[in-house]
């Protein structure tokens, strides 16, 4: 790859910190480009980014005119663009927030489009949420779409859940995972004139409840 | 690894790959349906200044 400043943004030149610059790499050519890397790669701020981007979608799906299964594939072509993020981050199933971080991120670019550019996207993704719809519809029964959609809401429940626990061992700064009462028990030990461990008190709560069960 | 999915055939998509491209699309749909009422929030406000 020839040498791309990753400090500056090649758009608008403006320095920013590396984190706040993204890849973009366009993956076709664009008519009129005459940079060192065809299809064209760059580094952009993420205002940049998102503008260029839409502009280089709005350009292929006007060049595909009346070609359906052509403006399939660049409908495509820009949700993988867009959301270059989300597959990288859907390795660590992440995926559900990497959408909504994107799209904060980027806010800036989305935000400075012309209105008639925002109406064209609008229509147009609605239209493609459409297409996708009726070709799942087509593809699976109800019922098959039901169980994935439950199966979602399951894991997102249980990653819920996860995040929970993961922030109350935080908070307290416990390792293993407890029931509420067992929880204010061991805090307790620890906090208390014997200051135990938490192994220590999570036994010896375990021996009281043994000894109180023995006893019935 | 799977295949990146622009570069598998439609028919091929599993049922997850559909339904998370629709979400994608609906959350995308959102987002230009908010901004375009933002604009128009600040266009009125334009106007009637």
């Amino acid at each position: 790859m020839n040498e791309i400043p990753n400090d500056k943004c090649s758009i608008c030149e403006q320095t920013f910190e590396r984190v706040d610059l993204e890849l973009v790499a366009l993956k076709h050519s664009v008519q009129g480009y005459s940079g060192p890397n065809d299809p064209p790669i760059f580094w952009a701020c993420n205002a940049c980014a998102t503008k260029e981007k839409l502009n280089f979608y709005h350009t292929k799906w006007i060049e595909a005119g009346e070609a359906q299964s052509t403006k399939i594939i660049v409908s495509n072509l820009f949700r993988t663009l867009m959301l270059s993020n989300e597959s990288i981050l859907a390795q660590s199933n992440e995926s559900e927030t990497s959408v909504r971080s994107y799209l904060l991120q980027h806010q800036a670019g989305w935000e400075k489009l012309p209105l008639d550019s925002m109406l064209f996207f609008l229509n147009l993704l609605h239209a493609h949420a459409q297409f996708f719809a009726d070709m799942i519809n087509k593809k699976a029964t109800q019922e098959e779409i039901k169980a994935h959609l439950i199966s979602k809401t399951e894991k997102a429940k249980k990653d819920d859940v996860k995040k929970l626990v993961d922030q109350r061992k935080k908070e307290t700064g416990l390792v293993g995972e407890y029931t509420k009462d067992e929880r204010r028990a061991i805090l307790g030990l620890m906090k208390g004139p014997m200051k135990c461990t938490e192994k220590a008190a999570y036994e010896m709560i375990c021996g009281v409840i043994k000894d109180a069960q023995a006893k019935k | 690894m799977d295949k990146p999915l622009e570069d598998k055939p439609l028919e091929d998509w599993t049922i997850a790959e559909l339904v998370n491209t629709i979400e994608v699309h609906e959350r995308l749909v959102e987002l230009f349906r908010s901004l375009i009422e933002k604009r128009m929030d600040a266009g009125t406000e334009d106007t009637e200044k």
